[in-house]
């Protein structure tokens, strides 16, 4: 039983980056129709610009968040300006052209990561009223990992806001489900793609973020969550950002049971999910009929 | 005479290499409702996409109200006043029909239109009553053609694109519908660029009938006009007796 | 094959065969991208001393030193063809690697493409001669330990300084590597007639970093006082990763011991000030020599990078030490005179002097035993507390 708790805690903490990240990825895809696989390098810039920020210390929780929030800014600013310059002149190219791109964007933003941050590991320690483990009965659980899990519920709570509450989510909305139509009623509609990708590159900076008291920032994490977060948005379903929350914590949960009840198999549950979910329903758990489509 | 609300001159459009237009002269007086026909393919649909700044390729001028329109991108042509009904409709699935107009509603605010409220939309097509909190995916054919029209027309627009609405609908509807349009512009002083097949639709409320053929223009002249001359309906609107229908 | 290869060579630049004058270029193949580009890093900037002090003596055969680097982080197919690449551009001279599955796959292409290659880091046996026996790849070259060596050094000495430690726990990459390892490190404990028990084994794949499920259970198999070592088979960020999810359990104290074969100390200092005290053994550490060569080496090395010099670094600037003796010796750069040149050789290094045997082409790796601990006060925020060379002659007699 305590095994089992410490299980679905870790579980629940492993998956809330990843829902972070991937929901920011689902986004940009439901909105512009771009599959950015440079996304896990956003998430890598997001960690080293905040490991800098705090250059080895431990802070205070106000600050720890003002700094992930800042880093997170500084991510959103990079995300605009790939949408300017890289994918904005190839939005009718067809998705071939843009994954290449994006692809291409990657291989540049790891250069980049290289030339600026340098090779070593970069340490960045907890916030200080969270660097010891909280006892759950008899079960020690890292207070860290608490931690993550609640930001990332507000998190989400915010973007179900935005989404279907705000009259900027409405636009976001009627330029995923058709573009021209959403022009054609004086939707902005680059403007919002631009806004969409700020967000989602945000989305992906804050991850880094708040993951890297519990990772490496080091050359190589843009690769740690690249196929998660992919299985991620396979298993939600392209352009659902429930689909990517349900599925972000199935894959945590999943790899985390498997760890300690079936170790033998605990690198190959994604992929079994995966399967199982393209033999069912193959648009993914969370989306409605055929995939979406752009006009 | 130079009271238009849209003129195109020597309009030409492209798919790809494909020309679709050919030179396209076409005016619209504010307050007038003219219909564009032709058979399926003969360009009225390519023609509002054209109006609208949708097709990628054309050349010629398009003024709205007097003002070149023609470099303009989709979204600030809408802005400018011009609403779009396409004929596939187009409901955003997910967005209730209340969230389908706030849409609209907001832009028209910060254009410094005052938009119309559900009251006089309701005025203009009764269905709106019951259909105000449903959902864009809950909706029928005609309640859908119904909801587009409205959130065309919410923003106040200078001129409504209106392509086929008829299509597709049951007769009694279509009634209902012809009343609705032919009071547009004398309530809301809307005027309207309607591409339509349906013969009778279009007498009951156009005053202009434009006619294209393979992307050319080969009739223009009042409705009654065109009303009354069998041979032109048949040579410009009757299926092609060789090879079944025309589709493009 | 002789034909193109001789047109390769009539194309190439940086031609090694012919007038002098011209540099003589060394290859440095190794990870400058992913998550093990310290490695190389730290290889280019290793020969790039050699190199440097080299020509400040007025070179090798009167002809000056470069070094050129190339990346092999994405595996064998990138580092056979970046071994081409260098080949095709006349640098016959190769050194480096990081993973075992490269060095596996450059070996028989460099004895195929008449170039020579020495390794320090791959640590694979079949590389080079074992136990005598000839060396399979007559261009290939070991300046450094191979595992077995590393790891039976280490059970010996941690063996006999914590004797009632008979039970380990273990946490390392899932690789064949990673496994060879744990098992010669539990065979020598019982050969030494003083075997170990195995409480816990977590394995954990090597491209991914989140170990949450194995620390805890890691954190819930141990408690104070059972005599009891920790076994981390992981490396570079593995290592780091782990030390920092661990943190919070703060379950490291259960341990009598805690091992690690392998670097630690460019963990340990990454991990500023907060490292907890860990034993490793690898090939070096700056202050396991008190020589000339090795102040000098020292010395130069912090003026380049600004930080100390670590094992990555030193088989580098020993490979490129071994290819300018060997040069010499020869008295030509052509590759075979080289490679006979290279088998038996002995030159002056920082620990000494260093041979690489004519028939196995081992060369003569110390193991360094460190006890290492983070120290927020130290400059590079790392104390050592205790360094133990094991010579070369010493691990020679163990059996493999």
């Amino acid at each position: 039983m305590n095994q089992l708790l410490s299980a679905v805690i870790n579980g629940v903490a492993t998956g809330v980056p990843l829902f972070l990240v991937a929901s920011g990825f689902t986004l940009i895809y439901g909105v512009m129709g771009v599959l950015n696989f440079a996304h896990g390098a956003f998430f890598m810039f997001g960690a080293y610009c905040f490991a800098v920020m705090l250059a080895g210390q431990a802070l205070s929780l106000p600050l720890f968040l003002l700094y992930a929030l800042g880093a997170a800014a500084v991510i959103a600013v990079l995300g605009v300006l790939s949408e300017r310059l890289v994918f904005a002149r190839l939005y009718n190219s067809g998705h071939m052209i843009n994954l290449l791109a994006a692809y291409a964007l990657m291989l540049m933003l790891i250069g980049l990561s290289i030339l600026i941050f340098g090779t070593t590991t970069y340490h960045v320690p907890r916030p200080s009223p969270f660097r010891g483990a909280v006892h759950i009965g008899t079960v020690p659980v890292p207070a860290y990992n608490l931690f993550v899990i609640a930001a990332g519920l507000v998190v989400a709570a915010g973007l179900w806001f935005l989404l279907n509450k705000s009259g900027l989510g409405m636009k976001i909305r009627a330029v995923a489900h058709d573009r021209t139509t959403a022009r054609a009623l004086g939707v902005r509609a680059p403007l919002v793609g631009m806004g969409v990708f700020a967000l989602g590159c945000a989305l992906a900076g804050l991850a880094g973020a708040l993951d890297s008291p519990m990772i490496s920032v080091a050359q190589g994490m843009d690769a740690t969550f690249a196929i998660q977060f992919f299985v991620v948005v396979i298993i939600g379903g392209l352009g659902s950002t429930w689909g990517a929350l349900f599925a972000s914590l199935l894959v945590g949960l999943m790899e985390s049971l498997l760890v300690y009840y079936a170790p033998a198999w605990s690198q190959y549950g994604m992929y079994i999910l995966v399967v199982f979910v393209l033999l069912l329903r193959p648009q993914g758990l969370f989306v409605r009929g055929p995939a979406i489509t752009h006009s | 005479m130079s009271d238009h609300v849209l003129a195109l001159t020597g309009v030409n459009a492209w798919y790809g290499h494909a020309q679709a237009l050919f030179g396209l002269d076409l005016t619209v007086d504010a307050g007038q409702i003219v219909a564009l026909m032709g058979r399926n393919g003969a360009g009225k649909t390519t023609c509002l996409r054209s109006v609208m700044g949708i097709e990628a390729r054309r050349s010629g001028s398009v003024q709205l109200a007097g003002q070149p329109i023609e470099g303009l991108g989709v979204e600030a042509i809408a802005r400018r006043g011009v609403g779009w009904v396409p004929d596939d409709r187009r409901i955003f699935p997910t967005l209730t029909v209340r969230e389908n107009l706030q849409l609209v509603r907001g832009i028209a605010k910060r254009q410094g239109r005052q938009p119309m409220s559900v009251a006089e939309l309701v005025e203009v097509l009764p269905i709106m009553e019951r259909l105000i909190d449903r959902k864009g995916h809950a909706l029928s054919g005609g309640e859908q053609q119904a909801v587009t029209i409205a959130r065309a027309l919410v923003g106040r627009p200078q001129i409504l694109l209106l392509d086929e609405p008829t299509e597709g609908l049951a007769p009694v509807i279509v009634q209902g519908l012809a009343q609705s349009i032919a009071a547009l512009p004398e309530r809301h002083g809307v005027s309207i660029l309607l591409a339509e097949q349906n013969l009778s639709f279009v007498r009951d409320v156009a005053e202009r009938v434009y006619v294209l053929d393979i992307g050319r223009l080969v009739f223009a002249g009042d409705t009654a006009e065109f009303m009354e001359s069998p041979e032109l309906q048949e040579r410009y609107l009757a299926v092609a007796r060789s090879s079944g229908t025309n589709h493009g | 094959m002789a034909l193109v290869l001789g047109l390769a060579s009539c194309g190439g630049q940086d031609d090694n065969s012919g007038e002098s004058g011209n540099p003589i270029t060394i290859g440095v193949l190794g990870p400058i991208s992913g998550a093990f580009a310290d490695a190389g890093l730290n290889y280019r900037q290793g020969a790039q001393i050699a190199a440097d002090q080299i020509n400040a003596r007025g070179g090798v055969l009167g002809r000056q030193l470069k070094v050129e680097a190339k990346d092999t982080a994405a595996g064998p197919q990138e580092a056979s063809q970046a071994v081409r690449d260098f080949v095709s551009s006349g640098t016959n001279f190769l050194i480096g690697e990081l993973s075992s599955a490269n060095c596996l796959a450059d070996a028989p292409l460099v004895d195929q493409l008449d170039a020579v290659f020495i390794t320090g880091i791959c640590s694979v046996e079949e590389l080079t001669g074992q136990a005598g026996q000839a060396a399979p790849y007559s261009r290939t070259f070991r300046a450094g330990a191979t595992s077995s060596a590393n790891i039976v050094a280490m059970a010996d000495a941690i063996g006999r300084r914590f004797p009632q430690v008979t039970t380990y726990d273990s946490f390392a990459f899932d690789y064949v590597t990673g496994h060879l390892q744990w098992d010669q490190y539990v065979q020598a404990y019982a050969d030494n007639g003083k075997p170990i028990t195995v409480g816990k084994d977590l394995w954990v794949p090597m491209d991914q970093q989140n170990y949450g499920s194995q620390i805890s259970v890691l954190a819930t198999a141990s408690t104070e006082g059972e005599h009891k070592g920790l076994y981390i088979g992981t490396y570079g960020a593995g290592t780091a990763s782990f030390l920092q999810q661990a943190e919070p359990y703060d379950f490291l104290k259960n341990y009598e011991v805690v091992v690690t074969p392998g670097g630690y100390y460019p963990v340990a200092r990454d991990l500023n000030g907060s490292a907890p005290l860990v034993w490793n053994g690898y090939e070096y550490n700056w202050a396991a020599y008190d020589t000339p060569e090795n102040d000098a080496f020292v010395a130069d090395f912090e003026a380049l990078a600004g930080k100390k010099p670590i094992t990555w670094s030193y088989v580098s600037y020993v490979a490129v030490l071994a290819y300018a003796a060997a040069i010499e010796k020869a008295g030509s750069d052509s590759p075979a005179d080289v490679a006979a040149a290279l088998a038996g050789i002995a030159f002056a290094s920082p620990q000494g002097e260093y041979l690489i045997d004519a028939v196995t082409h081992n060369g003569s790796a110390n193991i360094v035993l460190m006890e290492t601990e983070g120290d927020p006060n130290d400059p590079e925020r790392v104390r050592m507390l205790e360094t133990i060379v094991i010579p070369y002659t010493d691990t020679v007699t163990f059996n493999f």
